[in-house]
């Protein structure tokens, strides 16, 4: 009995032990094929209609099989896809010339009725379509020509071009019609011009993918894909290190060095466009104090929670605005210059309790904040600060949540007082998140103005941010100031490949949009 | 005659219990915080029109009452809805799953059986020797094991370290199954042998003081035969309930093993159901898993009026 236990430890012992990482980085890329490829993500696809699977793991999927009319190049500029050429002559105008011959995975040719028709539909209040937030401007979709589709908005809007490259799945205007609310799911899974055909769909077991041979762009060396599901974090790891799994995106960061450490795999890092942040309600005590705001900005340990939070893999922010969304929009220095500008909240707690002695609540308050329990680093955060608030009188609890409660006391914007959160958009456009966090409509129940901040300063910001590309900054630079959200982290993304395969080129941090698969390459 | 009377009433009470358990469900989730618009939108904020069409879509405005009526109406026609994540029909989600989940119930259960029971018993007939005492530490050891911790230590040592078996998925085919499942039910299989062995052990200390017992061992008969014929049918009734207790655990709660092994059942499936709050699904989950419960309850039933004459004489459980 002893001895079987001893022998049983022995072994696992023996399989932990994955030894050095591998020296001298990734193997070199090679044109040969790769005949077959497992990808696996925490959950399966839950619709392959873009419609309605408005998650990453059901987003990659869709982008590895399905094109859309424009996709995101590195630095996030928008390149031709399915549409050869667009412009916008005017900033409520988009015109899209359209690529002539493509052909569906039937074989039938894409026609501008069913362009116009996969975006149409998106925004049928009848179909309740996840991802009608993105098109809230768009007032007409119409056909202009033989190659030509037309979309006109009802007012500017700057996140608007980047949905031709996010949300714009083209499939053909009578397989949707016909498969009505099945779109998307096992019997009618989709009928794409993208580089991979969807040969089985399972909500529950993943999706099986065959190249598209008669792709109009670039094949992949992909011949077949596996989207499998593997929910547990550290079986996906094994699953990995047994060779049964080729690869994954977006690796849980708590866990980045055991990663780093396990052998025969590569990992890839990337910038991300979220956001984690406090936000702190302005109409309410304590936290209508701007003295209080910032005894609580300086009594955050950023630099010191990095590497037990996120292994390291991000940086501390500034400002609610992505560094990634704001580099691409006004180039890196420019961008950096703007940020080194801003006043910043170091960890200090000498100076975080004179700020308390100047604010109203000299003695300290008590405050409890709710948390998501699927998101590790609100916990450690909150803790953190406990301990550090507690030497100056402050009493912070923080109070688990699961995420249904957590989202429904957030959106239900009752006494919201202190909270921490993520935020993050999805287009390279650095305004997309603002008008959310600071506009006066956003106040309230389904809001996420969660600080309830508002001046007419802001507003008049927020009116001119389309044409004023200085009134970004000017925004970034009121929060610094008046503090309704102390930034806190911005996170990267970390993905991992087995050693047999390398992304070549690297990913980018824009996936949205991307055929991925095509970056795949087999190494020598 | 009897046993038909036997099996009206149960199926009476079959059909009362699903109904007062959907009707539960339906209201437990109903009271619960948050609403299907805002998982299915995440931290993305909805417009009031995008809201209202997705209320709109899936009944959610209609009062409580009447939406429990309406879904009730059309499950009495086996139309079980579509779920609100996945926009599937229910029924297809289900059967999908039910098919991993019935295997991996099924084998894991017939491990339970073919370890539990030889080792209770010949623990409780050799009271106090060795193997007495191997079989209730390991039981023991068996019983506090979280599954999850068991699950990893199976994967690393024979999936990663042996490679004798594959790491995640259900396969396909017979032996593809066998061989995809074999990890997961033991893992399953540990804390099932655990209770059963016990109960076992129990049951055949009993019965081992009991004067035929001895008398059959004073005849001179073989031991076979005092274990197969006397212990083991005089000890079955308490071994039956506790295995059919633990045949509807491993058909209803395996969630933490499908996580972990990856496995596409309906444990997994009733996580992610209940945390998006997908009412139709949960639903279905709820009276399938109540359904299995009833059923292995009856054939338990049914067991007990086929193996001791004196319940079928005293007029049924």
């Amino acid at each position: 009995m002893r001895l079987t236990l001893v022998a049983v430890v022995l072994l696992v012992l023996a399989g932990c032990g994955s030894g050095p990482a591998p020296a001298g980085g990734k193997r070199a890329a090679t044109e040969s094929e790769i005949s077959e490829l497992t990808w696996a993500m925490p959950g399966a696809p839950r619709s392959l209609d873009i419609a309605h699977a408005m998650d990453s793991r059901s987003n990659l999927a869709i982008y590895a099989a399905f094109d859309g009319l424009l996709e995101l190049d590195g630095s996030g500029e928008l390149k031709p896809k399915l549409a050869t050429e667009w412009n916008s002559p005017d900033p409520l105008t988009y015109v899209y010339t359209l690529r002539q011959g493509v052909k569906y995975w039937d074989g039938s040719t894409m026609t501008a009725e069913d362009v116009a028709y996969s975006l149409q539909r998106q925004i049928d209040p009848e179909q309740a379509s996840e991802t009608a937030t993105f098109m809230n401007a768009v007032k007409e979709i119409s056909v202009t020509g033989p190659a030509q589709v037309t979309v006109k908005l009802s007012v500017p809007d700057p996140a608007f071009k980047y949905v031709a490259a996010l949300n714009w799945i083209v499939q053909p205007k009578a397989y949707q019609e016909a498969a009505g609310k099945d779109l998307g799911g096992p019997d009618k899974p989709g009928m794409g011009a993208g580089p991979f055909k969807v040969e089985k769909f399972s909500p529950a077991d993943g999706v099986v993918f065959q190249r598209f041979e008669d792709y109009w762009g670039t094949k992949p060396k992909v011949a077949k894909l596996n989207y499998k599901p593997i929910p547990d974090p550290e079986a996906l790891r094994l699953a990995m290190i047994a060779g049964e799994v080729d690869g994954t995106f977006i690796v849980p960061l708590q866990d980045a060095r055991k990663w780093e450490r396990t052998s025969g795999v590569n990992m890839y890092t990337t910038d991300s466009i979220g956001i984690n942040y406090l936000s702190m309600d302005v109409n309410t005590a304590p936290f209508n104090d701007i003295h209080v705001r910032k005894a609580l900005a300086h009594s955050v340990d950023r630099k010191g929670l990095l590497e037990p939070l996120f292994g390291g893999r991000g940086r501390i922010s500034a400002s609610p605005v992505a560094t990634l969304q704001l580099s691409s929009y006004l180039g890196k220095e420019e961008a950096e210059k703007l940020t080194g500008s801003l006043p910043t909240y170091e960890f200090d707690m000498a100076k975080a309790k004179e700020e308390l002695a100047k604010s109203a609540h000299p003695g300290g308050f008590s405050v409890e904040v709710p948390y998501p329990t699927t998101q590790n680093w609100t916990r450690l955060t909150l803790e953190n600060m406990s301990r550090n608030l507690s030497t100056i009188g402050i009493t912070l609890t923080p109070k688990a949540m699961t995420d249904q409660q957590w989202v429904a006391q957030l959106y239900a914007a009752k006494d919201l007082k202190l909270q921490i959160m993520r935020a993050g958009g999805g287009t390279p456009y650095p305004g997309e998140m603002l008008p959310l966090m600071f506009g006066k409509k956003s106040i309230g129940p389904n809001g996420l103005n969660t600080a309830g901040f508002t001046t007419p300063e802001v507003e008049a910001k927020l009116a001119a941010i389309a044409e004023d590309k200085g009134a970004i900054g000017d925004i970034m630079r009121i929060n610094a100031e008046q503090l309704p959200y102390i930034p806190l982290f911005e996170e990267q993304l970390m993905h991992a490949v087995r050693s047999e395969a390398v992304f070549s080129p690297e990913p980018t941090p824009w996936l949205a949009g991307a055929n991925w698969v095509g970056w795949l390459k087999a190494t020598a | 005659m009897y046993i038909l009377a036997f099996l009206g009433k149960r199926l009476f009470a079959a059909a009362v219990t699903l109904l007062v358990t959907s009707f539960v469900v339906f209201s437990l989730l109903a009271a619960s915080p948050g609403s299907p618009e805002q998982t299915l939108l995440g931290s993305r904020p909805p417009t009031p029109e995008l809201i209202a069409a997705i209320r709109a879509r899936y009944h959610l405005d209609d009062p409580f009452l009447s939406r429990f009526w309406q879904w009730l109406g059309d499950v009495v026609q086996m139309d079980f809805g579509r779920s609100v994540r996945s926009g599937q029909p229910v029924t297809d989600m289900l059967s999908e799953r039910l098919d991993v989940t019935l295997a991996l119930g099924v084998y894991a259960f017939l491990l339970v059986l073919v370890i539990a029971v030889p080792a209770g018993l010949s623990a409780g007939i050799r009271r106090g020797s060795v193997l007495d005492r191997g079989v209730t530490l390991t039981a023991l050891v068996g019983v506090s094991a979280p599954p999850f911790a068991v699950g990893l230590l199976l994967l690393t040592v024979f999936g990663v370290g042996l490679g004798w078996f594959p790491v995640f998925g259900a396969g396909e085919g017979f032996a593809g199954r066998v061989e995809h499942l074999t990890l997961p039910a033991v893992t399953m299989a540990v804390a099932g042998v655990a209770i059963v062995a016990r109960q076992t052990r129990a049951a055949a200390l009993d019965v081992a003081t009991k004067d035929f017992v001895t008398f059959a061992e004073a005849r001179g008969l073989p031991r076979s035969v005092v274990l197969g014929r006397y212990a083991l049918r005089n000890s079955a009734l308490p071994v039956i309930t506790s295995a059919g207790l633990v045949l509807a655990m491993s058909l209803t709660g395996a969630v933490l093993v499908e996580s972990t092994f990856a496995l596409p059942g309906l444990g997994s499936l009733l996580v992610e159901s209940v945390s998006t709050k997908d009412i139709p699904v949960v639903q279905g989950l709820a009276l399938l898993t109540a359904a299995l419960m009833i059923g292995v309850n009856l054939v338990v039933d049914l067991c007990y009026l086929g193996l001791d004459p004196r319940v079928r004489h005293s007029g049924g459980a």
